[in-house]
């Protein structure tokens, strides 16, 4: 990794400024990519860039600017785009400023004045290195300032068009993929938590590696198709929406299941009667189970503790398997065990409607309860 | 929905007298869009107030830099405001006006460094009405944008920037349309749909402009005014300032986001968008609704014209123009009545009233 400090002044900095929302923000004679198009932008306050322009006119020092070095030469500003833009858009006339009591535009000012202004340096550190180093030594200036998410960081080293097309669906507030998973997506499209989550699925959790290998692809067709799947495919398979359908992990669900037929009247029937069910702790979890029919998403009722002290005392400490017990030693089923040694179990398991009731609890051994599938 | 805020604008609706005054600050954020457009251009800022608009600030401080040909601005009479920021005797042109309330033009057709800093600002403006005889002259009439010496200066003029009297939109956007001028003007939402100025919309003469800050209209407002009832959250007294969430510009102008595509993601389905029963369009509503694989006409709300592109949806109509009478269609009882507006048949039997709504249709098909 090199890091090289570099004074610049704003004149070098301003040619060539252009802003087009669509194509994206550049500066420094085209060489400079300011703001890819769909950066997340925040809506600086005029207050902010007044202080910019102020403090460049009195001569104060602004913060570091970080721009990272593009293979093919060009840069990409990775820290310092609010002030960038400010002053570029000062100087390309579209604000005006208090100075001395009087509005200036940029073009309102005496020569002098617009030369301090153009010759005003701006401390700059190029970065050079590949994409992983890039990427560490991204985390590590990250500590201060704005807090950039995971994701932003990725995509500070992974631009393209690709990841422009992406941006464009994935990162607007009231954009296409907010639009498509608001009911079943947490986070905000700005932060790119949308992106993420997409790419999360899209690439089984190896963003990083999905991302270098599609950057420099002409679109993100394929991550916007997929996700568009997706998020038709819960559509069409649940038909009554609940809010415990946001935040769940469709894309793996889709990539096991999608292709199955579903009964979606009765899918709805047995969700309905799943989210009526006690038993069931964890609401969210019946979309996966009634996929996947693992009764780890349901977190289902545990027997409390005088339940299993009952148990206990009523099964004289013994493990409630008698002779068909696992643990060693214990053919006889008349080994005791101490209380924290042993599971709760239902009797009538849960998925044959045993409740989690005091008259349904058997206190196992720990063999016993661990292979409890053999029996 | 009747906010407290379009309640406000209601209320002023007819009182012509009532004036909001746009800051520099919103006028710059629009306006940075514009400017290739003002090249060589007079610019026309009427309705306003010379030397006190920030219309024709904004114009006058950038006189150079946008390499205007010439900029007009007129007052007109009783204008609550006049004179506040330079005493009108002082100036060269109104030295003899019997009367300070008088209406006045201001013409520009330069602006030097008149004070020799070495800078042309607001100050050399200001000088230049002082001492240039021929930049501030009397008005004979009222100033009123009507009136004949007004329609003189804007036969004159390529482009006119303001801010016009809001109960006075319909006919103020007649005369630039009869007189096939260019212009960006503030104006509330809510007029989109006037019977007057929607066809400007429908047939594309006349589009949105990009909008203000977050949505936020702020305007200064007379210091007379602020003894007024305003609704709640409108007026702050801190600021002096009024704040309103309708107001947009309306511009013949090309922008850009003009010519930015919808991204499309919802799939038709008959149930999801029913069909009218007295037109035959689907019901849409909110922009991000719009299927993206039908090809026939839909219904949205008028906030789609925020987000037209004009290479992506053509423009049918409005419901005010398109909807069949409910009488021929429906028996008494079974529906609300009111103006002409889409319905969509119930369960029940009985008929839902739609808000108003603006009917659109993909261009070359589906996608």
């Amino acid at each position: 990794m090199k890091i090289d400090r570099h004074q610049i002044p704003i004149r070098d900095i301003i040619e060539n400024y252009r802003d087009h929302a669509e194509e994206g923000v550049f500066g420094y004679g085209g060489q400079l990519n300011i703001r890819p198009p769909y950066q997340r932008e925040f809506v600086y306050k005029d207050k902010q860039r007044d202080a910019v322009i102020d403090t460049i006119f009195k001569g104060f020092p602004l913060n570091v600017f970080y721009w990272v070095v593009n293979e093919d030469g060009t840069y990409e500003l990775l820290d310092g785009q609010q002030r960038t833009v400010s002053l570029c858009q000062y100087a390309a006339g579209d604000f005006s400023v208090l100075l001395n009591g009087n509005r200036k535009g940029f073009d309102n000012l005496t020569t002098d004045e617009r030369e301090k202004f153009l010759d005003y340096e701006l401390m700059v550190y190029f970065c050079q290195g590949t994409d992983s180093e890039k990427l560490d030594w991204f985390r590590i200036i990250n500590i201060a300032g704005e807090k950039l998410t995971d994701q932003e960081l990725l995509n500070a080293v992974y631009t393209g068009p690709w990841l422009t097309h992406a941006k464009s669906i994935f990162s607007k507030t009231g954009g296409a993929a907010y639009g498509l998973g608001d009911k079943y997506l947490t986070g905000a499209p700005i932060r790119q938590h949308y992106l993420e989550t997409a790419l999360k699925w899209i690439s089984d959790g190896k963003i990083e590696h999905y991302m270098a290998t599609h950057q420099h692809d002409q679109n993100a067709n394929k991550l916007w198709t997929y996700f568009r799947n997706v998020l038709n495919w819960v559509e069409d398979c649940f038909v009554g929406y609940r809010t415990e359908m946001k935040g769940i992990a469709w894309g793996p669900l889709y990539d096991q299941y999608g292709k199955d037929p579903v009964d979606t009247a009765a899918l709805e029937t047995e969700i309905n009667d799943l989210m009526a069910d006690d038993e069931v702790k964890s609401k969210k979890g019946i979309y996966p189970y009634v996929l996947t029919r693992d009764e780890k998403h349901l977190s289902l009722r545990q027997f409390d503790k005088a339940a299993r002290r009952g148990a206990f005392t009523r099964q004289k400490a013994r493990c409630a398997n008698g002779k068909k017990c696992k643990t060693p030693g214990n053919t006889h089923g008349q080994m005791t065990f101490e209380l924290s040694k042993m599971d709760a179990d239902h009797i009538v398991p849960w998925s044959n409607g045993g409740k989690t009731t005091p008259d349904n609890c058997q206190m196992l051994c720990i063999a016993c309860n661990r292979s409890k599938g053999d029996l | 929905m009747a906010t407290a805020r379009s309640k406000a604008l209601s209320e002023r609706a007819g009182d012509p007298k009532d004036e909001y005054y746009s800051r520099i600050e919103d006028i710059e954020y629009e306006l940075r869009h514009y400017k290739p457009h003002f090249k060589d251009k007079v610019v026309f800022c009427n309705c306003d107030d010379p030397y006190e608009s920030d219309f024709f600030k904004y114009f006058a401080m950038n006189f150079n830099a946008l390499g205007l040909k010439k900029l007009i601005a007129t007052s007109y009479t009783r204008s609550p405001i006049v004179g506040n920021q330079i005493d009108l005797f002082e100036t060269a042109g109104l030295r003899d006006a019997p009367d300070p309330k008088q209406p006045y033009k201001v013409e520009i057709t330069e602006v030097p460094d008149l004070n020799d800093d070495g800078a042309i600002d607001l100050l050399d403006v200001e000088q230049l009405l002082r001492h240039d005889a021929n930049t501030m002259t009397m008005l004979e009439g009222t100033g009123d944008f009507r009136s004949s010496e007004s329609v003189e200066l804007l036969n004159e003029s390529d482009i006119v920037v303001t801010n016009p009297p809001f109960s006075l939109l319909s006919e103020f956007i007649g005369q630039l349309m009869e007189h096939d001028k260019k212009f960006v003007i503030v104006a509330s939402k809510l007029s989109v749909t006037y019977k007057p100025i929607w066809p400007f919309f429908q047939s594309g003469r006349m589009w949105l402009g990009n909008g203000f800050k977050n949505g936020n209209a702020y305007f200064r407002v007379p210091d007379a005014y602020r003894d007024r009832k305003f609704a709640s959250g409108v007026f702050d007294p801190k600021t002096g300032l009024v704040k309103f969430r309708n107001i947009s510009w309306f511009t013949n102008l090309d922008i850009a986001k003009r010519h930015e595509n919808l991204t499309l993601f919802k799939r038709y389905t008959p149930e999801q968008y029913p069909t009218y029963v007295n037109y035959p369009a689907i019901e849409v509503g909110t922009v991000s609704q719009i299927p993206r694989d039908y090809d026939g006409e839909m219904g949205v709300s008028s906030t789609f014209l925020d987000s037209h592109n004009p290479d992506q949806f053509e423009i049918i109509g409005y419901s005010g123009g398109l909807a069949q009478p409910m009488k021929d269609i429906a028996p008494d009882g079974t529906y609300t009545k009111g103006g002409p507006r889409f319905y969509l048949a119930q369960s029940d039997g009985t008929y839902k009233r739609m808000f108003d709504r603006v009917i659109i249709k993909q261009i070359g098909g589906a996608s």
